[in-house]
């Protein structure tokens, strides 16, 4: 929405100012340039000299030149650099130099030259109103771009590959499709911007489209395999034209299934309670994506767990991606790119987790000009800070986010209040690097810190470390590899020093390191091949118990380290078998190793894991292999197109986790604890059925979906009655080993532009649980299946965007959902003066079902394209309605009476007031 | 996490009572309730479970026959007193292991584990200390040199003096229209009240078998119960660890339920098991051993004053009635003092009020003074 991004597509200007009329005079030059763009050259003649440049960016954005000139005149230069191109250049009196292709322009323009493109000189636009700028749009002159070099090559086929990137900032634009219309032949963007596409040699429009840009369209001619960069344009009205048809080809003409992407201007859109755009939020507003409750750490997928999501922050894995108890995501909405979620057809080269895999990505900071956002909301606030460090080179972005809760807290008149604390902050940085045309580094950090203490009491603390480097590398047109290094550290502690004499701390922390390897080889056009392969090697420190102070008793207590090794391969196959159907096929081979140093209890064989049943203990050796697993997992797609907007889709795929959490509440704890598969711990083994049906119809941009699946999980972790998680030396007596199975049915009508745009979904889905073991201690509910804890049969979402005109637009948000299980007192009885009470069975009755409705009406600034700060208010009403929908039910023994309670976290209309800058 | 809910209540959360829809009525279940003291003579009540929603009185089991069991097949009955209940008089026991069997009149015979004799330290103390917001934090302390940890459990019972609203003097008797001054005083009671949390700690995780202020209870600065003289006895018993996992149990699925936070409910029901129907459950845990006790005082001198005390008398008022109107005074007023004549001895009349504000036993408490009172 700045000056730059107004500026244009049009095809004579580059840079229009007008210069006087001088002189004629002979410059010389003396440039050394090494394949760089022809921008780079044009402006090094600008700079030391007044020639003026006028070329359509789009006809030279693929063009590379190499000059090695010692005291040149502009022509010899420019003589040698289009010397076997199709490119010609005109100089005229004024020294403006025009460069075309095929046709030289005439430096004596007709004298109504400007009224006859309807534009006059002195207007044509740097900055220009809207009305202007989409005349602009309208004129469209494409010149044919000529690929590869003439006659030296005999294949009927040849590739064209480049990076898609945004003009104005240089950042790639991701899962933009690169198409032809006939024969309907596309791909997508990668998520450093890279396509390939592989085309019958001669002349194709190649359309681009993307999300919150312009489409545009480059008429190419392909005598061989060769390059073209191009460059987009921000969509000015990203309301209006956001979800667009990038999307809406995806969902039909992509051969993945289950693959929702959120676009971050959507995200935005959505109302949240406490202002701040968010992730997780968005990602709940999904179907087949549910919660236990709102404010609620953690997600669960098609009915998967929440500890069964692969979680990752360009590309290191997050194990608490909350704030706060789960009022706010781990990450901050400002510096995102994209979010990607994948619910089912995962492709191999995700593997670890077996129900979803959530990829976020970063943005790259701008590698032009300087920027800043942030934001101001009632409990955080947040600020971003990006810029170039070598222009067009390298680039970087930060931005924090912290909360003033604690100052908040200590306002309050009552002293249980004002004792309290609860903070958190992060920070993020991000630095990318274009080493040349064919390199690229990136870098990435991430750390935050989550601290609360309740009523001046015992002290609860967490945090998360990310850190990534990535090197991608271009071997050549067909083939590229991103070489990965990641880690990933998640700790907390928890202390109490009110009496000195149970002063404690207890500290947990999961360590990992990542390498990786992931190479695209897009073989011919039927063909695109993924391999690679990965290892990460964990280190966890399951818990350390510590005494504080002289005056404490606490007995120092620490589980054993436990260590071990991930590692995997995987190779995928991609192939158009023709314009109708296309398959994908994957295999990963993952495996795991758990090893020494450790003491492995020994159990009486045949008998009941328990404290009684210990008959010995092995002692293994560092780095001796304690235990070991692992297997195949096979991915399968297929898309069949039934008519030009409709397609069918079939998947399957195997998932193996070898990392799962520990927990016996209903929702994740700050103390929940992460364990690694052992010899009595056995990996997770999800498979997933799906098949879905997609329509769109083009000239009203609806698009249906109906996508059902059946999914299995083996080897899930139950607790015995009163297991006690932590710092328990023997955890594997206190588990019951469980299996589940998930099925439902996903529809969504989506809405994707208009002034009305949106999506309505339903989702119906079962998730249910069964745990048979072999005594009466180890069964529950009997041994037949129960519903899980997020099992929520009926789920309705709407969302929905009205634009009144470029400055305001109103957002509802509408969810229904059946209450999830719980299990509930049926008998009361007397122990001791004090009723108590004796439970149903597992999850045999339900909370009351769940309805809210949020608004939120968002105030952008004026757009004039040159000010100071481009700012945004955003007013929103959280639960509308005001509808006490219960968070818990529960009954406690208040006084000896037992009473039952519904909780609600918002019980009321929560309105906020947001306001977001940009400069 | 229990005072996550807290915060999260802060954050503009509500809480509403709930009654569930339709629960399926469950079985009626035998409850075996109580201990044996090894001190004094001890009480073990036979009730049965009831549907949650039921307001019925608690169903008692009579009929049944109850007898200790030692390791070497050793028999003590006990004697049945009506009520459900069935008592055991001060005996010795020597250091055995014990079994609680009952019979039901239905001849179904019911059996606990074995469990030893669990003598209890003496309490060190039980102390309060002010706390920042004024009120009384009580706690107890204890310590076991012969064993290297020690599970305990608490129970206390609260007993302190309150006033009616107004301090009658006079008596008006209804049928007379007469007023006579009062004999007994109704003015001042006394009142007790037992503990229903369940209240357990263990030292297994320090390396001392030390109990250093374990909380018992907090009393906000405005309490009633702190206006004049409050009075605690604590009850300490020394618990097995089975018998402190069945209480941890027991209190996490009825006092830490609440938040997502809270652990799932787990159904508990002790050392108890049917043997002629082993797949019928009961409901108790049997528990053998001595009980130390300490009692200790508070009296308002010791605190600062609260700026109003919670009495549940706020809106008592009094009235007046003139001599001539006392031949139409009727109601369910008591009398409270005369007004006295401006220009002269004697009364011009009296003032009154409803009874409950006047009447302190008509909130449950007693104008006798306790044995034990200091």
């Amino acid at each position: 929405m700045k000056s730059g991004t107004l500026l244009l597509i049009l095809l004579i200007i580059a840079c229009l100012s007008i210069s006087k009329a001088q002189g004629q005079q002979t410059n010389l030059f003396t440039i050394e340039l090494q394949n760089q763009p022809f921008t780079r050259l044009a402006s090094e003649i600008e700079q030391k000299s007044d020639y003026k440049f006028f070329f359509n960016p789009a006809s030279v954005d693929s063009l590379m030149v190499t000059v090695s000139a010692v005291n040149q005149s502009a022509e010899e230069i420019l003589s040698e650099v289009f010397k076997n191109t199709e490119y010609r250049y005109a100089l005229d009196a004024n020294q403006y130099i025009y460069i075309t292709i095929q046709d030289i322009i005439l430096t004596e323009l007709p004298s109504d030259f400007y009224d006859r493109t309807g534009i006059s000189s002195d207007t044509l636009p740097r900055q220009t109103d809207d009305k202007r700028f989409e005349d602009a749009e309208k004129i469209k002159v494409e010149k044919l771009i000529s690929i590869g070099v003439r006659g030296t090559s005999s294949k009927p086929t040849a590739s064209v590959a480049g990076y898609i990137r945004n003009r104005k900032t240089g950042e790639p634009v991701i899962g933009a499709s690169v198409l032809i219309e006939n024969p309907l032949t596309g791909v997508a963007t990668d998520p450093n911007g890279y396509y390939s596409i592989t085309l019958t040699r001669g002349t194709h429009a190649l359309q681009i489209r993307s999300m919150g840009m312009k489409n545009t369209e480059r008429n190419i001619l392909l005598h061989s395999d060769g390059k073209l960069n191009i460059e987009l344009e921000e969509d000015v009205l990203p309301l209006k034209e956001v979800i667009v048809e990038s999307e809406r080809d995806e969902r039909v003409l992509g051969l993945q299934m289950g693959l929702e992407r959120i676009d971050i201007k959507t995200m935005k859109q959505i109302p949240v309670a406490m202002g701040e755009a968010d992730i997780l939020k968005a990602v709940l507003t999904l179907p087949g994506v549910q919660s236990v409750g709102e404010a609620t750490v953690g997600f669960n997928v098609r009915g998967g767990a929440t500890d069964q999501n692969l979680i990752l922050f360009n590309d290191a894995t997050i194990y608490n991606p909350s704030h706060l108890f789960g009022f706010f995501s781990s990450f901050n909405a400002d510096l995102l790119k994209n979010v990607e979620l994948y619910k089912s057809g995962v492709p191999a080269e995700y593997g670890g987790r077996i129900s979803s895999v959530l990829d976020v990505t970063t943005r790259e900071g701008n590698k032009r000009k300087w920027g800043g956002s942030g934001g101001i909301s009632p409990i955080t606030g947040r600020f971003a800070l990006e810029g170039p460090i070598m222009k067009d080179k390298s680039s970087f972005l930060i931005g924090g986010r912290s909360t003033y809760s604690d100052w908040i807290l200590k306002q309050s008149s009552y002293d249980r209040v004002k004792n309290s604390e609860a903070a958190f902050y992060d920070l993020n940085l991000n630095i990318s690097h274009e080493i040349n045309s064919k390199n690229n580094i990136y870098l990435s950090g991430y750390t935050s810190k989550d601290r609360f203490k309740l009523e001046g009491d015992t002290a609860y603390s967490y945090s998360n470390q990310a850190l990534s480097a990535k090197w991608r590398h271009i071997f050549n047109n067909k083939f590229f590899g991103v070489l990965t290094g990641n880690y990933s550290g998640y700790d907390y502690t928890i202390s109490s020093d009110k009496n000195p004499v149970n002063a404690f701390d207890l500290t947990y922390s999961i360590q990992q390191l990542q390498a990786k390897a992931d190479f695209t080889y897009f073989l011919n056009s039927k063909h695109t091949l993924t391999f690679g392969a990965s290892s990460i090697n964990y280190q966890l420190s399951p818990g350390t118990l510590t005494p504080v102070g002289t005056e404490s008793l606490v007995i120092p207590d620490v589980l054993q380290n436990e260590q071990a090794f991930e590692s995997a391969a995987y190779l995928g196959d991609n192939f158009e078998v023709n314009s109708r159907l296309s398959l994908y096929g994957g295999l990963r081979y993952s495996f795991f190793r758990n090893y020494g140093p450790r003491d492995v209890l020994i159990y009486q064989e045949g008998s009941v894991l328990d404290v009684t049943t210990i008959i010995d203990t092995v002692t293994y050796s560092a780095d001796q292999t304690v235990s070991t697993s692992g297997g195949p997992e096979v991915r399968l797609s297929a898309r069949y197109s039934l008519l030009k907007n409709t397609s069918i889709k079939v998947s399957y795929n195997r998932m193996r986790q070898y990392v799962q959490m520990l927990s016996n509440t209903t929702a994740i704890a700050p103390t929940d604890i992460w364990k690694l598969s052992d010899p009595y711990i056995k990996p997770l083994l999800g498979d997933q059925f799906s098949v879905g049906y997609y329509k769109n119809s083009r000239t009203k941009s609806i698009e249906v979906s109906i996508e059902a699946y059946y999914k299995i999980m083996q080897n899930f972790l139950d607790y015995k009655g009163g297991a006690e998680l932590i710092l328990n030396h023997h955890i594997e007596t206190d588990v019951l080993n469980s299996q589940g199975k998930a099925y439902g049915a996903e529809f969504m009508v989506k809405k994707t532009s208009g002034k009305l745009n949106g999506w309505l979904s339903y989702t119906y889905s079962r998730s249910l649980v069964k745990t048979k073991g072999d005594s009466e201690a180890e069964t529950i509910n009997s041994g037949v299946y129960y519903p899980s804890n997020y099992d929520k049969p009926h789920a309705v979402n709407f969302i929905g965007n009205y634009k009144f005109n470029r400055r305001f637009s109103l957002s509802a948000n509408m969810v229904y959902s059946t209450g999830r299980p719980i299990t509930l007192p049926l008998a009361k009885y007397t122990i001791d003066v004090a009723e108590r009470l004796l439970y149903s069975d597992r999850n045999e009755y339900r909370i009351p079902d769940y309805f809210r409705t949020d608004l939120s009406l968002n105030i952008e600034g004026n757009h004039k394209i040159k000010k100071l700060a481009h700012s945004s208010w955003s007013f929103s009403v959280y639960n509308l309605t005001g509808r006490r929908n219960a968070y818990s039910v529960y009954f406690t023994s208040d006084d000896g009476v037992v009473r039952g309670y519904k909780l609600s976290i918002f019980g009321n209309p929560i309105p906020t007031i947001t306001y977001n800058f940009k400069f | 996490m229990k005072r996550v809910l807290f915060l999260i209540i802060l954050f503009s959360g509500c809480v509403d009572p709930y009654t569930p829809p339709n629960l399926k009525s469950s079985d009626s279940l035998l409850v075996i309730d109580g201990y044996i003291d090894t001190a004094t003579k001890s009480t073990i009540n036979l009730t049965r479970t009831k549907n949650l929603t039921s307001t019925d009185p608690i169903e008692i089991e009579e009929g049944a026959t109850l007898w200790l069991e030692d390791n070497a097949g050793n028999k003590i009955f006990l004697q049945e007193e009506g009520g459900g209940t069935y008592t055991l008089a001060a005996q010795s026991f020597p250091p055995k292991e014990y079994s609680l069997h009952v019979i039901t009149q239905d001849s179904k015979e019911y059996i606990s584990e074995f469990v030893p004799v669990m003598e209890s330290p003496a309490i060190d103390s039980v102390s309060w200390e002010l706390t920042a917001d004024k009120g009384v934090q009580l706690y107890v302390s204890t310590h076991d040199d012969q064993n290297p940890e020690g599970f305990y459990r608490w129970s206390f019972e609260e007993t302190w003096t309150y006033t009616a609203a107004y301090n009658s003097v006079y008596d008006f008797n209804p049928a007379t229209k007469t007023v006579t001054v009062r004999t007994e005083s109704i003015y001042q009671c006394w009142t007790s009240d037992r503990s229903n949390d369940i209240l357990i700690a263990t030292t297994q995780r320090l390396n001392k078998n030390v109990i250093s202020e374990f909380p018992l209870i907090y009393k906000g600065n405005t309490s009633e119960e702190l206006r004049y003289r409050y009075s605690i006895l604590v009850n300490q018993y020394a618990i097995t660890e089975d018998s402190y996992n069945y209480w941890q149990q027991q209190k996490k699925n009825t006092e830490d339920l609440g938040t997502l936070f809270g652990p799932l409910p787990t159904q508990i029901t002790g050392n108890f098991k049917c043997i002629t129907d082993p797949s019928e459950k009961v409901v108790g845990y049997f528990h053998i051993g001595s009980v130390s006790s300490k009692r200790i005082y508070i009296s308002f001198e010791d605190l600062p004053s609260p700026p109003f005390y919670d009495t549940g008398y706020s809106s008592c008022e009094l009235n007046g009635v003139l001599l001539a109107g006392l031949q139409n005074f009727s109601g369910p007023f008591t009398f409270v003092g005369g007004i006295p004549n401006p220009n002269g001895p004697g009364v011009i009349g009296y003032t009154y009020t409803s009874q409950f504000c006047a009447d302190c036993t008509l909130r449950g408490g007693s104008t006798t003074k306790p044995d034990f009172w200091e």
